[in-house]
């Protein structure tokens, strides 16, 4: 799944599988996904789709994801989840977490207040 | 590529560092190597569409910007000819109306905070009526097909991050009137768009290391976009002015909390006018908390700092 659309050559395929499923875990985790309803298509190889994960039960997001040009819009969720575009990542703490504004720290952050 | 996580005041920080792989003893690294090509989502209706329009929804505050480079926003209409036609028929003043709707009653001025595109994106963004970065000129009247390049099914904005190293800054300085010294007020967005957008970017020879930056603002301890009211953001040009006294100066804003960001590394050379013993590093898309009223960049320092102040 990680393999197809790496987006940087720059480092070996080891650790830019491991960059991308750093990203992917925290950008999108379909375990996370409450709902997934396609909304439009968007080409015949592409389509938009509401996605609603329970750590955002309040702001629903539209992400890209992909299929095959003879293939119809899926509508069985496993099969969204699986589509849903490898580079759908972006900024998401904002909005995923606008509701609950988590304090703590993951494991890969830093934090430390530093005045100058 | 390198990728830093940073989390301190509310302020989430991530940091994408290109690092020049021939100069760092890594082997060479192409700059078509170091392009990049991602989709951001959208924002999905949940019966809080800005306007009616069912093209822009509000969000927490956010940037996802590049220290370098000229990055080109595809705006993903394809599929809904109907937002499509709606967004081009916006005219400039029509997005005014909901740019401008944050002025701080307590200094009289109605200046632009927030918006689809802050101060620093208005700066920053191309437009095909004067063919030139910036937005500032543009007549009220035009509309959003005149402004920008489109397909007949998708908008394409594009934004050149080189502001340090261009006379740009200087004209939009000239011109906008947006800019007080080496500050321009209104960074962060609380709008996006309803669709998704695909982001590509194609290195510059020029930026060898460059950071993508990716900040999000959320006040801890707060559970309504409203806390918003209370806090402005913007950015700090620094570098050598003309007037280099102007130029490597950050300085304390409003009456509360000022946080800041630098994008790239920077170093202080002194605080409220006293020279540090030892120079203090920091790090590019870190948060620091400004204890002083006044910190000054060491000479020769090219970069900018995001800023945020509680009023």
């Amino acid at each position: 799944m990680f393999r197809s659309s790496l987006p940087w050559n720059g480092c070996s395929i080891d650790t830019t599988i491991c960059v991308i499923n750093k990203i992917m875990s925290i950008q999108f985790d379909p375990s996370a996904v409450l709902e997934a309803q396609p909304m439009h298509a968007i080409n015949s190889t592409a389509y938009a789709v509401r996605l609603t994960v329970d750590i955002s039960p309040d702001q629903p997001v539209v992400v890209v994801a992909k299929k095959n040009e003879a293939d119809p819009i899926p509508s069985k969720l496993s099969t969204i989840i699986s589509n849903i575009n490898d580079e759908t990542r972006g900024c998401k703490d904002a909005t995923f977490t606008m509701s609950g504004a988590k304090n703590s720290l993951r494991e890969d952050e830093k934090g430390g207040r530093y005045k100058v | 590529m390198q990728l830093e996580y940073y989390k301190a005041y509310g302020v989430r920080s991530t940091v994408h560092k290109f690092i020049d792989r021939e100069e760092s003893g890594l082997g060479t690294t192409q700059s078509k190597d170091m392009s990049w090509d991602q989709i951001h989502y959208g924002m999905a209706d949940k019966g809080n569409s800005i306007n009616g329009w069912q093209l822009f929804y509000q969000q927490a505050w956010q940037s996802n910007f590049w220290t370098g480079g000229v990055a080109t926003y595809k705006i993903l209409f394809e599929g809904r000819p109907d937002l499509y036609k709606k967004f081009g028929n916006l005219t400039k003043g029509d997005l005014q109306s909901i740019t401008v709707t944050k002025g701080d009653p307590r200094r009289g001025t109605d200046f632009t905070l927030t918006g689809l595109f802050s101060n620093f994106h208005k700066t920053i963004t191309w437009n095909k009526i004067t063919n030139e970065w910036g937005i500032f000129d543009i007549p009220e009247d035009k509309k959003m097909f005149d402004i920008f390049d489109h397909d007949g099914k998708n908008f394409f904005i594009k934004k050149n991050y080189n502001i340090l190293t261009s006379e740009r800054l200087k004209v939009a300085h000239n011109k906008s009137k947006l800019m007080n010294g080496n500050y321009l007020e209104g960074f962060f967005s609380d709008i996006r768009f309803g669709v998704p957008l695909q982001e590509t970017y194609e290195h510059n020879e020029r930026n060898k290391n460059i950071n993508k930056l990716c900040l999000n603002y959320w006040q801890p301890g707060r559970h309504s976009f409203d806390h918003y009211k209370e806090w402005h953001s913007g950015v700090y040009m620094i570098y050598d002015w003309d007037d280099a006294d102007r130029g490597l100066h950050l300085k304390r804003r409003g009456m509360g909390r000022n946080l800041f960001i630098p994008v790239v590394d920077m170093t202080v050379e002194s605080t409220d006018g006293v020279d540090l013993e030892t120079p203090l590093d920091l790090q590019a898309g870190r948060p620091y908390e400004l204890g002083s009223d006044t910190i000054k960049f060491k000479t020769g320092t090219n970069g900018w700092v995001v800023h945020l102040y509680n009023i």
